[in-house]
């Protein structure tokens, strides 16, 4: 299961808060959560996106969403200025701050969920304003728990009143009265959409694990090989100590992996007893 | 410590990418083997993570975290934030060049060690860029040349270990590839201390230093007998000089000269005698401050018991 969610709005309507308080409550509820703004301009009054996604496994997209199930439409007429249908799955969910109702909607996918909730009024009803601006972002979660999100509307609530202190329960009541008023109803379009369909890209997450030659065998750098001459060898372990290619190898004496040694004949200097000669490699197999 | 104690496992497989005679590989093995494997490396930009190999394969015995070259500190606190939690007591270690502690990792290293993250932070100091070719850094000393300082550096090297001594975190230590021994004891002290650690290794390289690579562990040993690099040790702001340094703080070893470890290396081979004396009044002045340093603290403990 992997819900990923859309925020459109205008600067100071709150979708990168809403998009974070959605990803806190389906992470109090024991799913994998993310959220993340588009990094753009962030000024008042500017659309603005933001993103969420939800999971019962690790989540490895780190990408915006360009195919989400559910958007959520903060601002009732920002569909004039951006495409909010763009990308969005057949039979997803669009979350809409509107007065419009559901059968009004246009779009391009053949059959789309629509939610349809005035959060405008909702907000104006509980007096919910913050520099003359209508909040609509907490009562827009509160509508898009009627969509297909496995959430829980307490959980939110919770959160929501911890987070606003004496706002708390203004914005609690609002998410309420969005959830109960909010009219959903699953909608035909054109069925025209032009986008192409999504490909798709298996993300995994690179891990390497531990092995011996990760450059092949390495002997083929060796221009000398040097020789361990064991009548003079008093197994000081000097060698083995300092060899950077940990091309040493202790068995019952040291012994040198001569398929690794790459010949720089740092044993060879820091051997006491000058056990270990060098002689030319030549190659018989290269 | 005698070499047959020493952990037998090895955590530096061979087999990787790194030049003939490297000193970060044999440095990088003492490590984690004196850490007996029980270690998390986080590696910015440098050779290591480079020499460690492609996916999917690792060199290294130990998980690696190959992170930005300004967040290696800042990766570390977060990991170890994690295994606190997790209850784990794993080493989280930070593998870094110099490139990646005196210059650009240098304000992650100074804000976690402010922070008293617990992490173990390792510089190995080659004195230079050479994973990119061989370009001067903060840590270059006066003089010498590399592909960005055609006629040598007319500068000083920056001193970050003693920016770490006055960070007043509780260890930190200088070691030299020459002295594997001494550098196993030490991250063997710094294992058994909380808080923020810093240990900075010298790093001979022979492509960028320009001598045999025969000579990396010659060369380790040589720098600390001609006095040009200092092996120090303080723990809670106890400050003393360690092995061959000591012996020389002490007046019980001469040191040997100067010209004889500058001029076995390519990258100073064009000094004449005039950089050669700058560079020993460099040297002298910085043996006066740590043996100030030194007695310093001891007169300090003194005066607030008395």
């Amino acid at each position: 299961m992997l819900i990923s969610i859309r925020f459109h709005g205008r600067g100071g309507q709150g979708a990168v808060t809403a998009s974070k308080l959605l990803a806190q409550t389906a992470s109090e509820m024991g799913y994998y959560s993310q959220s993340m703004p588009f990094f753009g301009a962030e000024r008042r009054g500017a659309p603005v996106i933001s993103f969420t996604r939800i999971s019962d496994e690790p989540i490895y997209e780190m990408s915006q969403v360009y195919h989400p199930n559910i958007v959520v439409v903060l601002d009732p007429v920002i569909m004039k200025v951006v495409d909010v249908f763009r990308g969005v799955k057949e039979g997803g969910w669009i979350v809409a701050n509107t007065t419009k109702k559901p059968d009004e909607f246009v779009f391009g996918q053949e059959y789309l969920n629509i939610v349809a909730v005035d959060a405008t009024g909702i907000a104006i009803k509980n007096d919910l304003l913050v520099a003359g601006m209508p909040v609509v972002n907490t009562p827009m979660l509160g509508a898009l728990l009627r969509a297909d999100i496995p959430l829980n509307i307490e959980v939110l609530e919770g959160i929501v009143a911890r987070k606003f202190g004496k706002e708390g329960k203004k914005n609690v009541k609002a998410i309420s009265e969005a959830y109960e008023f909010a009219e959903v109803k699953l909608i035909h379009g054109s069925g025209k959409r032009r986008y192409p369909k999504k490909q798709k890209i298996k993300v995994e997450f690179p891990i390497s694990t531990p092995a011996e030659g990760v450059a092949g065998k390495t002997k083929l750098w060796r221009d000398f090989r040097p020789e361990i001459n064991y009548d003079k060898c008093n197994d000081c372990l000097n060698c083995w100590l300092h060899c950077p290619e940990s091309a040493i190898r202790l068995n019952d004496r040291v012994e040198i992996d001569y398929d690794y040694c790459k010949g720089c004949l740092v044993c060879a200097a820091v051997c006491p007893k000058k056990a270990i000669t060098s002689e030319r490699e030549v190659f018989a197999d290269v | 410590m005698k070499i047959s104690e020493m952990e037998r496992e090895e955590y530096v497989l061979p087999g990787n990418t790194a030049c003939q005679g490297c000193p970060s590989t044999v440095a990088l093995r003492t490590v984690l083997k004196a850490l007996e494997g029980n270690a998390v490396l986080v590696i910015p930009a440098c050779c290591t993570s480079v020499y460690m190999g492609p996916f999917p394969h690792s060199a290294i015995g130990v998980p690696v975290f190959n992170t930005a070259f300004a967040s290696a500190a800042a990766t570390a606190s977060g990991i170890k934030a994690s295994f606190e939690l997790q209850g784990k007591d794993t080493e989280v270690v930070v593998w870094a060049g110099d490139g990646g502690t005196y210059d650009i990792g240098l304000q992650a290293l100074s804000g976690a060690a402010e922070r008293g993250e617990d992490i173990l932070f390792i510089c190995y100091n080659n004195e230079m860029y050479s994973n990119t070719g061989i370009q001067r850094s903060g840590a270059t000393p006066y003089g010498a040349w590399t592909t960005t300082t055609w006629k040598g550096k007319r500068e000083h090297k920056k001193d970050v270990s003693e920016l770490m001594l006055s960070h007043g975190i509780p260890y930190v230590a200088t070691a030299s590839v020459g002295y594997l021994r001494d550098l196993y004891e030490k991250v063997k002290r710094a294992r058994e201390i909380r808080g923020f650690r810093y240990l900075e290794i010298l790093a001979p390289c022979p492509p960028g230093w320009r001598f045999p690579m025969d000579k990396t562990i010659r060369m380790g040993k040589l720098a600390v007998e001609s006095g040009m690099w200092i092996l120090f040790e303080s723990i809670n702001g106890e400050f003393r000089f360690t092995g061959v340094s000591k012996s020389i703080a002490e007046g019980r070893r001469k040191m040997k000269s100067l010209e004889e470890y500058l001029l076995s290396q390519g990258r100073f081979s064009h000094l004449k005698p005039e950089d050669i004396a700058e560079i020993r009044k460099y040297v002298v002045k910085k043996w006066e401050k740590l043996a100030r340093l030194e007695g310093e603290v001891d007169a300090a403990i003194a005066k607030f018991y008395v």
